[in-house]
Order: structure tokens, then C-alpha cells, then sequence
């Protein structure tokens, strides 16, 4: 709740401040948000399955909306995930000219509330609430400080998302009076509701459809290279990094659990989905000449590898799941605030217009190296050990799926690589603007990312040791013997 | 009771004052009125219901609606303290003509008798068409007049019509007495039932404006004065639609499967035709026409599954999408004070530079519209939802593609307020008026707080 609440009602201050004072204020929020973090962190047992830290407050008793908040492994990855990222994002801001950047802040805190509300909540109707709230801000965000365009493509990511959550909402209500004695929203009697194999797929349909437009996946992701390439730095970053956790996060706290009846033949489309994903948005991002578009459509395949795996519902695949949504939300963010510091100071994102920025910048291309590799997941990057996990699942639930899946881990090379190459090596063009020195919150930023970037990828088990034990009660319900 | 007798009084005295020369002090004295008659309201319902000769019942539910159409009708008062300036000359007579439209209103919303019912619907219809053409200088405000009368005396003779049929069938005016006949009635004279219920329920149609019976609603509502156009969209709707719900509550046992596919279709025509045609408005007031036509589709998906919740769900679902509306109107009048002049989307373009707090006033009564929580419109449409999915799974469907569809034209709104850059702005500001800003205010926090704690609403 007080997770919640600190960027809730800083939002609100936050209006009253000037652009200068916001910046240091809104900063100094997400410090304290993460501190607090920490501290929840430092009281979570890792060891116990189930639900910890829970609080209960009535809102709207007749409709079954209630306040109900829990943490455990699989949230509090998440949780971690969203408030190292709006540090991140906050932190990235503050080299920023933006007009009314007070606005942008109280935004972007607003946006952190909800994030936190949609990986808190253990009420349904709850969890949809705090859902569209997240879109309220984003929305804004995109539109009044994105590029060109902006109107048309906000307007298309906006009912395309609104579109998906209704169809989530019918799910929960359908689900809702489904639910054994009176009828409720929180989760442990979702989970119990009484449905039929065929109304089991038909929710989780209306499940699906709703993630995976947030993730997205294909066919649903049209909205999403637009979307990410108009948007300011910082929307894009939250969109990417945290934003889109949301869609795998609701698949694995909400979609499986309750419609567990269904026919496992649905996971397979669903895996198909998930695979055509990684393979065409790979492809798509190869030819890309803008950086911005690359790494939009990269994201797209990641989050596909991370939607097979999950799918796979085994505990690899859901473990190697979260533990990716983790670096694939750092790394992200880290990419994305490159592309941004090469958009300062060069005015373009276009790879033909760039070339030999190497050479006056020494620490930037290390940092955006090891950044990069993080995200081809080479070993000892934070990208490797939840990619190996994913494939590995999803290799040992089809065969024929993984080899197309593993294909990703070339793709991905290949399109990074070439960014790099065309950006940093190569002869210098005419025209040409040096990267020069990084600013300190510059290098306060990718420093932060590398730090992750190294630190996971030596020790994934910081991570994984959190979520274990819930994955596995939450798999296997009756508490049987799981992979490791 | 005691309100009734008020507000007729408040009317005669209004015609009155404005023959005698206190043209300044009457909307004051409206608002006093109308207050008065809410006190009288809460303390009347603490005596449990009234029945008067079995032509009007003041119970519950009729405390209920009559709280509504007062608290609303106070807001567009307020708004009337500076506004009404189109015409200064008759402002005691339009202010009189309100409060016979408030006690018509309050005949159809305790009508116990057919009789009352009729009554109530010219009473309140009678003085609305005048309302609608009082710019008399202006040609929209003519035209609408007479399209509204022409339109409302068509549903008028239907209604009749229906009455009769079903007067026929059962030998009764009285609802309690149709409704322990209706049994015999059924099985004696099935097609005077069938054939009255289906003239009534087309009346209604008629003055909900239920597609396809709502071809009046956009242009009476564009060349109506916006004040009035606020007071329709409000006041009329909620006396409206809380007389066809007492109709449909107390005739259920009539009501078969042919009527109940019927309502059905109504509404999801309603929903989809209003929300898809109100895509390509260019008329801020005619959209919101549109608008309000979707909202009583929504709303009619209610009547298809009674129980004991109904009530209270279409209750709440009227206060949301008053408040909302009113903060509206009352917005649109600050940026454009003259009542029958366009009402373009230019007025909107690059607001949220000239007045920040207007267009974020605006935003929160356009997302309450569109229903996204955690706006209390989300718990309005939900509570709807709720009641229809288990047996008209189908229209719901409907109903959530069109609200899927509604986002585009509220955001419309939005976007251009929030989106345009400042050499492109067109709107102008806003008036410095402060009985439209407490207006405003008022609707904006009540909607915020009903946000927040929706539970409050609980009766």
C-alpha cells in the first residue's frame, strides 16, 4: 500500500514545483521508493510459498472491489524490477529540456503508483483498475512530449489496449460469478472458480488477447514500433521496460491460474504465437536503419522468447521467464537512454548518418558494449542465464518450437552487432558531432544498468532465489518434486 | 408531496416576478427553491412513503430519482446565475417553465395511475418546447422547437394509444391493479397486451431518444440553448428513464420473451448506432447528443435483468453521467458564451494552455464518460455489466465493442486540448464566470471523490 501511496501523493506535490525543484524532488521520491523496497525486500522470506505482507481495506464491498495487497516471489521481482526502473528513468530524465518537465515528473510518479497497484494487487477487479490507470499517464506521456505523429499513434495504441482490457474485464466478471458461496474477486477464489473446459478456454482467450497486446505479441503488436519510436525517451523506457511486464506478469499470476481446465492445446497456438514473434520481429529488426525502431522491434522478440517460455508452464520456463522480464527491463531502459544520448548530441537516430563515434568516446562504447551484450546474452551478462533457461524449456516442450526459438540467439546478435557497428566503428562521417564527455547523470544512468547488467550475470540467483519457491506452489499447487 | 406543491408554487411566483420587474433576484431565488425543496425531499422520506389517492406514490424510489432531477436542475440554476443571457427579457419565464418541467418530472417519476404517467409527460413536455425554441432570434433554436414538438406529439399519441390498448385489455389505469391482472389479461386478449406494451415501450423510446426512434435528440439538442441542452441531457433523461423503469418494474409480469428481445435490440442498436455516428461529429454539442443517446443503451441493458439490485444500479449510473454531463455543458459554456452559435472542436484545441484547470476539469468528465476507471463512469458501466452477463452474454459484447468504440470521440476532445502545439491553439479563453466554476467544481470533486469512495452511493 505504501508502495503506492509515496509516488501517488508525490505526483500530486510534485505539481506544485517548479522544473528544477521537481527534478531533484521527483528523484529523490524514487531514492526513497526504493529504499523502502529494499527494506520490504530485507523482510521477505523466500522460503515461504504463498502470499506475505498482506493488507486488506474495503472500497467498494457491493461490487466485490476491494483494496487487497500481497507480495510474494513472483511480485517482488517485479516490484524490484518497477522501482530500480523509474530510479532509472527518473535519473535518465534529468538531463532532459522537455517543456513543463514538473508535468512529465508527476506523470511518470502517477505511472510508477500504478505499476506497483497492478503487481500488488490480489483483487481482480482491482488488478484491472490499476491496469487502465497505467495507461492514463503513458498516454499522456506519448502525446504531449512525443514526436511527430504523435496524435494518430496514440490514439491507436490507446483503443488498442483499451480494447484488450475490456475483454479482460469480461473475463473477470465471467470468472467473478463463477466463483464458488458469494461471489468474489480476490485471487485464492478466482482460482477455485467452477469452469467448464470450454468456458475455461474461452477466458483464457479474453486473457491472452488482453496480455498480449500489452506485451505484445504477434498479430497483436502493430500498435507497439510506432508507439516505442514517437515516444519521449522516458515513455518509451516505461513503456519497454516496465509497462510491458505487465502483460507476462497478468499471464502468470491471473491467466494460468484460472483457467487451468483449459485444453492444453490452446498453450500451443499461443506458443506459436509467441515463436512467430521472435522470429519475424527479429527479421523486421535487421532491416531497420533507425536505432530507436531496432531496439523497439528487438524488444518485440525478447518479450515473444519470454512468452514461449512461460507458456511452456514448466517451472524453467516460468522461472527463466521472470528472471528475463528483470534484465530485459534494464537492459531496455539502458538501451534506450543510449539511443537517447546519441540523440542529443547528434539530432538523429539514423545509422547512415552515423559512424566512428568510437573514437572521442572511450567510456560510452564500453558501456554500451557490455550493455549490448547483456541483451545478445552472452555468457556472464544478465541476458544469458534467463535465456538459456527460457530455451531450454521451451526445447524440452517441443522440439521443433525450440530450434525455431533458438534461432533468436543469432538474430539478436546479428541486428545488435550491427547497430554497434554502424554507429561507433566506420569512418567518420562529414558532418560529424562527437559523443565528447557523458554528463553525471549520464553516467550515473548506464553505470547503474551495468552494474545490474554484471551483477545479475554473475549471480542470477539473487533473482531467482526470490521467486522459487512461489513458482513452484504456484505450478504445482499440491507441493510435488520440481526441477531446480 | 410537499415538493410537488413547492415547486408549482416556485413556478407561479417565477412568471410572476418576472412580469413584476424581479428579473435579478429571481435565479437566486430558484436556487433557494430548489434547495428548500431537497430538505423537504430528506425530510419527507424519513416518514416512509406517501400514497396519494393511488395517482402518485412517493416512496423510495420515488425519493430517490426526485433527489436527482433537484440536485441536477440546482447545478444548471447555478449555471444560469450569469448565463441565460440570450434572452434577459423573458428570464422569469424560463425560469417558471423549469420548475413546471421539475413537477412534471416529479409525476412521472411517482406516478402510480396511467393517468399520472400521460400527465406528467405533457406537463414536463409542454414547457420544453418552449425552452427550446426561447432564443427566438435565433433559426436553429426555432427549428428544434418544432422538430422536438412534432417529434414529442407523434410519441405523445403512441403512448396513448398504448395506455388505451392496455386499459382494454385489463380494465384498469392503476399499476397495481394491471399488474394482478395480468395474468388474465395475457391469456384473454394477448395482442391488445402485446400491441399496448410495445406502443408504450416505443414512447419511451420516443423521449429517451433509443435508437431508432432518435433521429430528434442531435439536432434539438445543437439548436437548443446550451443551458437547455444541459437540462435535457440531465434532468429530462433521469425523468425519463426512472418513469420507464417504474413502468417496466411494475409490468413485469407482462413482459414476455418478443418484448424482452425487443428492449434488447433496442439497446444494442442504441449503443452501437449513437457510438459509431458519433465518430464523424463536428459539432461538440452534437456529439455529446450522440453521447447521451449511447448512455441510455447502456443504460436499457439494465431493465433486461430486474432484481432487486436494478434500482440502485440505474440510479448510480444516472448521478455519474449527470455530474459528468453538467461539468461539461457548463465548461463549454465558459468557453463559448453564446448559447446557439457553433460549437466546433476549435473551441478545444490548445486548451490545456490557456487554462490548464478547464482542461483538466474537462478530461476527468470526458475519461468519467468513457467509463475508464478509476473514474466512478467505470463503476457506473460495471454495475451494468454485472447485471446482464449472465443472461445476455451477446449484448454485452456489444456493448463493451462500443465502448471500445465511444473512446475515440471523447479523446478526441482530449487530444486536442492536451496535444496541440501553442501556435496552433484556436481556443479561447474561458470566462471569468464564478457560478459556472463552482458548477464545475462541484461536479468535479463530487466525481472525484465518488472515485474514490463509490461505496457512498449506497442506498
Amino acid at each position: 500500500m505504501i508502495l503506492i501511496l509515496i509516488p501517488l501523493i508525490a505526483a500530486l506535490i510534485n505539481l506544485v514545483f517548479k522544473d528544477k525543484m521537481s527534478r531533484v524532488f521527483a528523484v529523490s521520491v524514487s531514492v526513497l521508493q526504493l529504499i523502502y523496497t529494499g527494506f520490504i525486500l530485507s523482510g521477505f522470506d523466500k522460503k515461504a510459498s504463498g502470499f506475505q505482507n498482506s493488507e486488506f481495506y474495503e472500497w467498494y464491498a457491493q461490487l466485490g472491489l476491494n483494496f487487497s495487497f500481497a507480495i510474494d516471489g513472483i511480485s517482488m521481482v517485479l516490484i524490484l524490477l518497477t522501482n530500480i526502473g523509474g530510479l532509472l528513468i527518473l535519473i535518465s530524465s534529468l538531463g532532459n529540456h522537455y517543456p513543463n518537465t514538473a508535468r512529465l515528473n508527476s506523470l511518470i510518479l502517477l505511472m510508477l503508483a500504478a505499476l506497483n497497484g497492478v503487481f500488488l494487487s490480489t483483487n481482480g477487479l482491482l488488478f484491472y483498475v490499476f491496469w487502465e490507470l497505467a495507461l492514463i499517464p503513458i498516454y499522456f506521456i506519448v502525446g504531449i512530449w512525443g514526436g511527430e505523429n504523435r496524435i494518430k499513434i496514440t490514439f491507436k495504441f490507446f483503443i488498442y489496449t483499451f480494447l484488450g482490457s475490456l475483454l479482460m474485464l469480461i473475463a473477470l466478471i465471467f470468472v467473478y460469478l463463477n466463483t464458488p458461496g458469494a461471489h468474489s474477486f480476490e485471487w485464492s477464489e478466482m482460482i477455485k472458480a467452477n469452469l467448464s473446459p470450454g468456458e475455461s478456454a474461452l477466458v483464457l482467450w479474453s486473457f491472452f488477447i488482453a496480455f498480449a497486446i500489452k506485451m505484445p505479441v504477434f498479430p497483436f503488436h502493430t500498435w507497439q514500433p510506432d508507439t516505442y519510436s514517437v515516444a519521449p525517451s522516458q515513455g518509451t523506457m516505461l513503456l519497454s521496460g516496465i509497462m510491458l511486464k505487465m502483460g507476462v506478469f497478468g499471464m502468470i499470476r491471473w491467466m494460468y491460474p484460472i483457467s487451468a481446465n483449459a485444453c492444453n492445446c490452446n498453450y500451443y497456438v499461443f506458443m506459436v504465437f509467441a515463436i512467430v514473434s521472435i522470429v519475424y520481429a527479429a527479421i523486421i529488426a535487421i532491416m531497420q536503419n533507425d536505432i530507436k525502431r531496432v531496439i523497439a522491434w528487438s524488444s518485440i522478440s525478447h518479450v515473444g522468447l519470454i512468452a514461449a517460455g512461460v507458456m511452456t508452464w514448466k517451472a524453467e520456463g516460468v522461472q527463466g521467464g521472470i528472471l528475463q522480464m528483470f534484465t530485459h527491463g534494464i537492459n531496455i531502459i539502458g538501451l534506450f537512454f543510449i539511443v537517447e544520448v546519441i540523440e542529443r548530441r547528434l539530432h538523429t537516430r539514423d545509422l547512415n548518418q552515423m559512424g566512428g563515434l568510437a573514437k572521442n568516446a572511450r567510456g560510452f562504447s564500453v558501456v554500451y558494449l557490455i550493455i549490448l551484450l547483456g541483451s545478445v546474452a552472452v555468457p556472464l551478462t544478465n541476458g544469458f542465464p534467463g535465456e538459456f533457461l527460457l530455451l531450454s524449456a521451451t526445447f524440452k516442450s517441443n522440439t521443433i518450437m525450440g530450434i525455431v526459438a533458438g534461432l533468436t540467439i543469432i538474430f539478436c546478435a546479428v541486428y545488435m552487432l550491427r547497430i554497434y557497428q554502424f554507429s561507433m566503428f566506420g569512418k567518420e562521417k562529414e558532418n560529424a558531432v562527437v559523443i565528447g564527455r557523458l554528463t553525471i547523470s549520464e553516467y550515473l544512468t548506464l553505470g547503474l544498468v551495468v552494474f545490474f547488467v554484471i551483477l545479475i550475470g554473475i549471480f542470477p540467483g539473487l533473482i531467482l532465489d526470490i521467486s522459487e519457491t512461489s513458482v513452484n506452489s504456484l505450478l504445482n499447487p499440491a507441493g510435488g518434486q520440481v526441477i531446480p | 408531496m410537499k415538493t410537488l406543491i413547492l415547486l408549482f408554487i416556485s413556478g407561479i411566483f417565477s412568471l410572476f416576478g418576472g412580469i413584476f420587474g424581479m428579473r435579478k433576484i429571481l435565479p437566486y431565488f430558484a436556487v433557494i427553491a430548489l434547495a428548500t425543496g431537497i430538505s423537504y425531499l430528506v425530510y419527507d422520506s424519513n416518514y416512509g412513503s406517501e400514497n396519494l389517492q393511488f395517482m402518485l406514490l412517493f416512496d423510495h424510489y420515488s425519493y430517490l430519482f426526485t433527489g436527482i432531477i433537484l440536485g441536477v436542475t440546482l447545478l444548471v440554476t447555478l449555471m444560469s446565475l450569469k448565463g441565460l443571457s440570450y434572452n434577459p427579457g423573458s428570464l422569469g419565464d424560463m425560469i417558471g417553465l423549469i420548475f413546471f418541467i421539475l413537477c412534471g418530472a416529479i409525476c412521472m417519476i411517482s406516478y402510480n395511475n396511467m393517468v399520472m404517467l400521460f400527465l406528467g409527460i405533457e406537463i414536463l413536455s409542454i414547457p420544453l418546447y418552449v425552452l427550446v425554441g426561447s432564443n427566438k432570434r435565433n433559426l436553429y433554436s426555432n427549428e428544434s422547437a418544432l422538430k422536438y414538438f412534432l417529434m414529442g406529439a407523434f410519441a405523445t399519441g403512441f403512448l396513448l394509444f398504448g395506455i388505451a390498448l392496455i386499459y382494454g385489455a385489463t380494465r384498469s389505469f392503476d399499476l397495481d391493479l394491471i399488474r394482478s391482472m395480468s395474468e388474465t389479461a395475457l391469456n384473454a386478449n394477448p395482442v391488445w397486451v402485446n400491441m399496448g406494451l410495445l406502443f408504450i415501450t416505443i414512447a419511451f423510446a420516443f423521449k429517451l431518444a433509443a435508437v431508432p426512434f432518435h433521429y430528434w435528440s442531435p439536432d434539438v439538442y445543437q439548436g437548443s440553448p446550451t443551458l437547455v441542452t444541459a437540462f435535457m441531457a440531465t434532468v429530462v433523461k433521469t425523468a425519463g428513464i426512472a418513469a420507464f423503469l417504474k413502468f417496466v418494474i411494475y409490468l413485469s409480469p407482462m413482459l414476455g420473451d418478443s418484448w424482452h428481445l425487443i428492449l434488447s435490440i433496442i439497446s444494442a442498436c442504441t449503443m452501437l448506432f449513437a457510438n459509431i455516428v458519433a465518430l464523424k461529429q463536428t459539432d461538440f454539442k452534437r456529439m455529446l447528443a450522440y453521447s447521451s443517446i449511447s448512455h441510455v443503451g447502456y443504460i436499457l441493458m439494465a431493465f433486461l435483468n430486474l432484481n432487486a439490485e436494478t434500482v440502485s444500479v440505474v440510479g448510480f449510473y444516472l448521478i455519474i453521467y449527470s455530474l459528468a454531463t453538467i461539468g461539461i455543458f457548463a465548461a463549454l459554456l465558459l468557453l463559448n458564451p453564446d448559447h446557439n452559435s457553433d460549437n466546433g472542436f476549435d473551441l478545444f484545441k490548445g486548451l490545456s494552455k490557456r487554462s490548464p484547470l478547464l482542461a483538466a476539469i474537462i478530461s476527468i468528465c470526458l475519461l468519467s464518460l468513457a467509463g475508464i476507471p478509476p473514474f466512478p463512469g467505470f463503476f457506473a458501466k460495471y454495475a451494468v455489466f454485472k447485471q446482464t452477463i449472465e443472461n445476455d452474454l451477446w449484448l454485452l459484447i456489444l456493448a463493451i465493442i462500443s465502448s471500445a468504440i465511444s473512446i475515440y470521440y471523447y479523446f478526441r476532445a482530449i487530444t486536442l486540448m492536451y496535444f496541440t502545439a501553442e501556435e496552433e491553439a484556436t481556443s479561447p479563453m474561458p470566462d471569468k464566470n464564478i457560478a459556472g466554476y463552482m458548477v464545475i467544481g462541484f461536479s468535479v470533486i463530487a466525481i472525484l471523490v465518488l472515485s474514490l469512495i463509490p461505496g457512498i452511493l449506497n442506498f
